[in-house]
């Protein structure tokens, strides 16, 4: 234990990964199973389609089964962890300067492997021989942004917490990396990045794809870590790629002048097969999730937002879902049971019916969810919260049949394991925590406030519409007896037999 | 043609408008005895314009004073959430606070539910649709409102008095568009802290400006272009207060919309009694909002400057030369 905490400590002092090859086999030693990933969550949102759905998983409610800490790290110290993915039962998590593994069982930290400062986004698992790679991205490109209250330019260090002490180069390079996970041993170098990453490594039929921000997306052969293809966008691209039936589905920003769109590539040769552009004027565009020939997406503008389904074969669009919300864009819609489910930022979830659009039931849970993502864990949809709150709702009826309540610390996303759900948490509880079926949780059938109760609502209504108007109707009696006319002269009424009274509404021409 | 129906009249003037006897006249000072005395007692001054104090005491007297106004706010109201629910509306309820509002600030709920529903491209359209129904929600509550006023009793001749007040209360209202539209294309240009204040300043300026228009209509039956001039010359008789009463209300309005952790500020369609309370109490303010401007331009109606005479234009000889 002691050498794994001089590992993880020299690790952190560390600029570069050599560390890692140090510290491997202690950790090794300490009981990391090589990881079979076969119908694991292997990557952000499960897998490479981003369906964020979970066949198999624990049940509602939960408990707290374990609870590992990780302190955030970065510029500013305020950088935590990325979306787990899991490994057997080791779940993965990156760190803006180490990759970290912790048992599923029991929650101890059981390996760190350092990485060059970048943005934390998640590494995927792919099948390695009898074992498993994480492959992860790392730096910062041009640097990292400077802490709150710095005066330091943005291209200054690779230093974590301090831009001050600043590489004068500035640059952390940017790159695509893999380890074993069983021995955390490199598989190849880094292969370079013309910019900083944050779309995470999606894995697929033997290849990494992994976008810059600048809009460059490269496929890498896993085997030896050559590229092959890269291709040029042209646009900012931020939100994780997502591959399916051979497609490399890509979602480019737009900005004042260009449309955010829809790409979509050849797999093995990053050939571009379709382009969508919404035909509402749009800014951004979520991440996709793509099922059964089908790719889901958000495409949001000052005018509208619309959640649309395009046919993956040649880009057209099957149906566009007008829904007047905020989305955040890292997150793909969950699309399982041929349901698409799609959550903003206010925790207003509405679930569409995958083949039409048609809104099937929603769910206002009246609670920020902002980087917190979504995932569909057997029959339930588990919605965590900026707040700590994470809600389990019935993906059929709708209802909400359990909720953690919030602590006040972020829940960013989840995973499913297993009997184990691992979220990663943030503010005050920084970290992995891991969830488990409690049978001793009452369940409860909340409805959601959207539905209407007429018999409640009307109740409201004369509950405090009835005794307002008494009140209200007594105190005019007192101020008219006490003030009386408003105008006494006007009580002077003019007969009709008084001659010659003139219609002021039919005078002609009324005198200004 | 003669006024031959059995309706009781106030004495016209000359020119067959209705004169409007300045708030004093007919009431003697009476001598201070408490609070409400003290509150309700006419206000000694150069101007007949009442003070914001007596306004206000005379428009809550009108309101709730007159059943008619207040259940039917208080249905108005519940109309309106009834209709929002049916189209779609899902929430939240607390943006109701300013369902009857003074143009431009219940204007501008129209244009965010508008949105709300529609999105911003139909809601662009939809917002005339929610003007025209404030437009005849406002006609018909300023009719009787001013009918209350003149001690006329309440009939068939206030709905042909809301009818005529229409066109008015239509123009108020699409210039409260107007204005919103003007200061969220200028607000950006000038920087968050500015266009927040622009936005303000709208709300404020569009109050101070329009809010006596619907009442002069209402009151004296003039063309929609003389009321609404009528209306800013009102507006800016000099010592009226009447742009500190439009600033008081636009802040009170935003402030109770911005206030956090309001009953009513959670998407939801079934709302507490407490948000009911909140935000039926709300609009009954705003019609003696309402009131409290109709009071002051009747008090004042003999007392607003005509308009400058045009200026006649020259010969078209003499300026060819």
């Amino acid at each position: 234990m002691l050498t794994s905490l001089v590992c993880l400590l020299s690790s952190r002092r560390a600029r570069r990964t050599v560390a890692a090859a140090v510290c491997a086999p202690v950790l090794l030693g300490a009981g990391v199973a090589a990881g079979q990933v076969a119908g694991a969550w292997t990557e952000f949102q499960g897998g490479p389609s981003k369906t964020g759905v979970a066949t198999d998983g624990p049940d509602p409610g939960y408990r707290r089964a374990w609870s590992t800490p990780f302190d955030p790290g970065g510029p500013g110290d305020r950088f935590g962890l990325s979306a787990p993915v899991i490994a057997e039962d080791v779940a993965v998590a990156v760190g803006p300067d180490a990759v970290i593994g912790v048992d599923l069982g029991s929650g101890e930290q059981t390996f760190s492997v350092d990485r060059a400062v970048g943005p934390s986004v998640p590494a995927a698992v792919a099948p390695l021989g009898d074992g498993a790679a994480v492959v992860y991205t790392e730096g910062w490109g041009e640097g990292p942004p400077p802490a709150p209250g710095s005066e330091v330019s943005p291209t200054a260090s690779a230093s974590p917490g301090t831009p001050a002490d600043a590489d004068v180069e500035g640059l952390v390079e940017s790159g695509l990396t893999a380890f074993d996970l069983g021995s955390q041993e490199r598989l190849w170098p880094p292969v370079p990045l013309d910019g900083v990453s944050r779309t995470g490594v999606t894995v697929d039929d033997g290849s990494a794809f992994v976008g810059v921000n600048g809009g460059t997306v490269i496929s890498v052969d896993l085997a030896d870590g050559s590229v092959d293809w890269r291709r040029e966008l042209d646009a900012m691209l931020v939100t994780p790629i997502t591959v399916i039936d051979a497609t490399v589905l890509v979602g480019l920003q737009g900005d004042g002048d260009t449309q955010p769109v829809v790409v979509a590539l050849e797999a093995n040769t990053g050939e571009e097969r379709w382009r969508h552009e919404p035909s509402a004027r749009s800014s951004v565009v979520s991440a996709i999730s793509a099922d059964q020939g089908t790719a889901f997406a958000i495409f949001a503008g000052l005018s509208e937002t619309s959640v649309v389904a395009l046919d993956l074969a040649d880009g057209t669009q099957r149906w566009s879902r007008r829904v007047n919300a905020t989305f955040d864009v890292i997150a793909p819609p969950v699309v399982g049971a041929e349901t698409v489910f799609v959550t903003d930022l206010i925790g207003h979830t509405r679930a569409l019916d995958a083949g039409t659009g048609q809104q099937r039931w929603d769910f206002a849970q009246n609670v920020p969810v902002f980087r917190s993502v979504p995932v569909l864990v057997g029959a339930h949809l588990l919605v965590p919260t900026l707040e700590g709150e994470l809600g389990a709702i019935d993906a059929e009826t709708g209802e909400l049949v359990w909720r953690l309540q919030a602590d006040g610390a972020p829940i960013r996303s989840v995973a499913a394991a297993g009997d184990v759900l691992v979220a990663v948490r943030g503010a005050g509880r920084s970290g992995l925590e891991g969830f488990e079926h409690d049978p001793d949780a009452a369940l409860v059938r909340e409805a959601s406030p959207t539905t209407l109760a007429p018999g409640r609502m009307v109740g409201a209504i004369a509950i405090a519409a009835i005794p307002l108007l008494v009140v209200v109707l007594l105190l005019g009696r007192m101020l008219i007896a006490r003030m009386g006319p408003a105008f006494p002269g006007d009580d002077e009424q003019v007969s009709e037999d008084d001659e010659h009274v003139v219609d002021p509404w039919e005078a002609e021409d009324p005198t200004p | 043609m003669t006024n031959k129906n059995k309706r009781s009249k106030p004495r016209d003037r000359d020119d067959g408008h209705r004169s409007a006897p300045p708030a004093s006249r007919g009431a003697e000072p009476a001598p201070r005895r408490g609070l409400l005395d003290s509150l309700f007692s006419p206000r000694v001054g150069s101007t007949s314009m009442p003070s914001i104090r007596t306004s206000a005491a005379r428009g809550l007297a009108v309101v709730a004073g007159t059943p008619v106004l207040a259940v039917g706010a208080v249905a108005l109201v519940v109309l309106e959430w009834l209709a929002a629910l049916a189209l779609g509306y899902e929430g939240p309820f607390a943006l109701f606070v300013n369902a009857l509002g003074l143009a431009p600030v219940g204007t501008s709920f129209d244009a965010t539910l508008s949105t709300s529903l529609f999105g911003l491209q139909g809601g662009f359209f939809a917002i005339l649709g929610f003007v025209a129904f404030r437009a005849m929600v406002q006609a018909l509550l300023v009719a009787v409102i001013v009918e209350v006023l003149r001690s006329a009793p309440l009939g068939r001749w206030t709905l042909i008095r809301a009818l005529r007040t229409l066109p008015a209360a239509l123009a108020v209202n699409i210039a409260g568009i107007g204005l919103l539209t003007l200061a969220s294309l200028l607000g950006p240009l000038l920087g968050p802290a500015f266009g927040l204040l622009i936005q303000m300043a709208a709300l404020v300026g569009g109050v101070y400006v329009l809010s006596f228009a619907p009442v002069i209509a209402a009151d004296e039956g003039r063309r929609l272009s003389d009321a609404m001039s009528r209306s800013v010359r009102a507006a800016r008789m000099p010592g009226s207060g009447n742009l500190t009463l439009a600033a008081i209300y636009v802040v009170a309005s935003i402030a109770i919309l911005v206030v956090p952790g309001k009953p009513g500020s959670d998407l939801g369609v079934n709302p507490t009694v407490s948000a009911w309370v909140m935000v039926l109490v709300a609009n009954l303010l705003h019609v003696v909002m309402q009131a409290m401007v109709a009071f002051r331009y009747l008090s004042v109606a003999d007392e607003v400057p005509d308009a400058a005479p045009r200026r006649q234009a020259a010969p078209r000889a003499r300026s060819r030369g």
